[in-house]
């Protein structure tokens, strides 16, 4: 078969699953229950937050009495760290409202001589300019309160930024989002559409027209690459404000949506049954998400198991996505990820091709 | 190979395990003929089909189908054959015109074929509407329309009136002649014996994967008809040759 003919056929498949993924109730539901996830993860945080005291991550360069005092604050909860440098790591390890003060060496001598008291603020790059406003008043205002004494702080124009990719940190949930969107998405539209295919005998008139093995598999994988993709972006989009490089976001995204749908095609090709589908996806979907947590848990796993869950595929995607959040990407790392995960996708694919040709043997 | 001829197999075996579903199968069928394929379930009616139409893989033996090998040449078999399968493999929630528009783009046939297959099978009205609305006759009539979109050489029926009410069985059985008067061959499978008597041009009785007879239907029933019984029909004839009774083969 020609190229042309072989075009026109992945084209032909691609543009009826489409559609027929949304009129599939099981994979519109499935779907449903996706985005039900990522604005839960989105969203919980806020929802939550009001209840939640912002925090203050202290360094205190003179082991000041004010630093005490402070940790008594009713409004704040209050985090003391060695050095200058742990404060501001602290800083990009979490989602949620605090900001970063260092506190100079003297500063209870300039407090006992009723000084204004200058301080200098730091904040990680994804807080919103309002929420740091009535930090920056907050502290102020707390501050004042135990120096007995004006208080200014000004807050820091160069914003935080993580400086490993690799480590835990925030928009960590960010990535986990990706790593489930991928999961579910190709397995929820891939699988299905082709288990509906078989399980209504649609695949035995595929099978004696031209479609064969390769353009069959293609179209579907393509459908559910574009399904990954959407559900990838929405989850980039609403954490925008996580993301620096968004050209390591979209390779992300690419790279993600490919694993995706060479997950659900394998899937697809293996399972007679929708019970099938649902047990083998279930443990697929654990299997894979096991490894981005496994990964920042490097006090407790052994460096070896650690080398090894590294360069498995979702902690590959996991780690491209936070390679993102920062503004200079280590390309060495990134690429040799992109390579893993492209590496596992064509393994996951050339399996599903070898199933689907051995159906006539 | 000869033109003549458009189906043709050497000894064609598809085994399960130890089960012979096909054994040994030759046979030939000419151009623009139908041939039926009668036999009891199980008989291996439906593996055969499989096999010749590129499906299965054969065990043993050799099927050419339209001048292609029918394993190493399967795909250029596939745009010179059409397939009606004994269910209704249909997309069901899209409608008969989408259906048959997503089958026209993968045998590259035109979109006016669509409209001209549509109305073939008197389907034409009732195209924009979806097929899990459609009666049993009408799903048929439309994996028929499917089956002759890229206008095949050779048109395969498995069971195609099975489940049918008479009068879409026999305006099927017409399509089925017409087809043939224009060239087409039609491998038709069937248990139905009045059916193979009345469409086919030779029948060939298939029972545990062998071929028990295979003659045109006038020939086994005078072959037949020099014994005890005054008028045979090829039900008779297919009791003699394989010694079983109709209710204990599942026929009916």
């Amino acid at each position: 078969m020609n190229i042309q003919a072989s075009a026109r056929i992945v084209w032909a498949i691609f543009c009826k699953d489409l559609v027929d993924a949304i009129k599939n109730k099981t994979i519109l539901s499935g779907l449903a229950s996706v985005v039900f996830v990522v604005l839960i993860y989105k969203f919980e945080p806020m929802l939550t937050a009001g209840d939640q005291l912002p925090n203050l991550l202290l360094y205190d360069a003179g082991a000041s009495a004010l630093a005490i005092e402070l940790e008594d604050s009713p409004s704040l909860r209050v985090f003391t760290y060695d050095t200058f440098e742990a404060m501001r790591r602290a800083l990009v390890r979490a989602d949620r409202r605090e900001i970063g003060l260092a506190l100079p060496a003297g500063l209870d001598r300039a407090v006992d001589a009723g000084e204004t008291i200058r301080l200098t603020a730091y904040a990680a790059y994804w807080q919103p300019e309002d929420t740091l406003a009535a930090l920056v008043l907050l502290v102020e205002d707390e501050l004042a309160h135990y120096a007995g004494t004006e208080v200014q702080v000004t807050l820091d124009p160069d914003r935080v930024y993580p400086a490993d990719p690799g480590v835990a940190g925030s928009g960590f949930m960010v990535s986990i989002a990706v790593v489930l969107v991928v999961s579910m998405g190709g397995v929820l539209t891939i699988a299905h559409l082709m288990l509906e295919e078989k399980q209504t005998r649609t695949l035995d008139a595929l099978r004696v027209s031209p479609a064969g093995p390769g353009p069959l598999l293609l179209g579907k994988a393509l459908v559910g690459l574009v399904y990954c993709l959407v559900g990838v972006g929405a989850v980039l989009a609403l954490n925008a404000n996580y993301i620096v490089r968004w050209d390591v976001a979209l390779l992300a995204a690419a790279v993600g949506g490919a694993l995706g749908a060479g997950l659900g095609t394998l899937l697809g090709s293996v399972c007679e049954t929708r019970q099938q589908v649902t047990l083998y996806g279930f443990l697929f979907m654990s299997v894979l998400l096991l490894p981005p947590f496994l990964i920042v848990m490097d006090d407790l796993i052994p460096g070896p198991a650690i080398d090894v869950i590294r360069w498995l595929p979702t902690s590959a995607v996991a780690y491209l996505v936070r390679a993102s959040f920062a503004p200079t990407l280590a390309l060495g790392p990134a690429l040799a990820r992109v390579g893993a995960a492209a590496g596992w996708t064509a393994l996951l694919v050339a399996l599903a091709a070898r199933r689907v040709r051995r159906l006539d043997r | 190979m000869v033109e003549s001829i458009a189906i043709r197999t050497e000894g064609l075996t598809r085994k399960f395990g130890k089960t012979r579903a096909v054994d040994g199968l030759t046979l030939s069928v000419h151009r623009g003929e139908i041939f039926g394929f009668l036999g009891p379930n199980g008989a291996g009616k439906t593996t055969t089909i499989k096999m010749l139409t590129g499906q299965l893989r054969p065990t043993s033996g050799r099927a050419w189908v339209a001048g292609c090998d029918v394993v190493v040449e399967r795909q250029a078999l596939k745009p010179r054959i059409g397939v009606v399968f004994d269910s209704q493999n249909l997309y069901m929630r899209a409608t008969a015109r989408e259906n048959l528009s997503f089958y026209a783009r993968l045998y590259g046939a035109p979109r006016a074929r669509v409209d001209d297959v549509l109305a073939l099978v008197g389907l034409q009205d009732r195209a924009r509407e979806r097929v899990s609305a459609y009666s049993n006759g009408m799903a048929q009539r439309l994996v028929i329309a499917r089956a002759l979109l890229h206008q095949p050489e050779i048109l395969f029926l498995d069971e195609p009136t099975r489940g049918l009410d008479p009068h879409v069985a026999r305006q099927i059985r017409a399509l089925a002649a017409r087809l043939a008067r224009e060239g087409t061959t039609v491998f038709l499978t069937t248990h139905d014996m009045e059916e193979a008597d009345q469409l086919c041009d030779r029948v060939a009785m298939i029972d545990l994967g062998r071929i028990a007879a295979l003659d045109t239907p006038e020939r086994l029933k005078a072959a037949q008809g020099e014994g005890a019984i005054p008028e045979p029909t090829l039900e008779d004839v297919f009791i003699a040759r394989t010694g079983k009774a109709l209710a204990a083969n599942g026929f009916m």
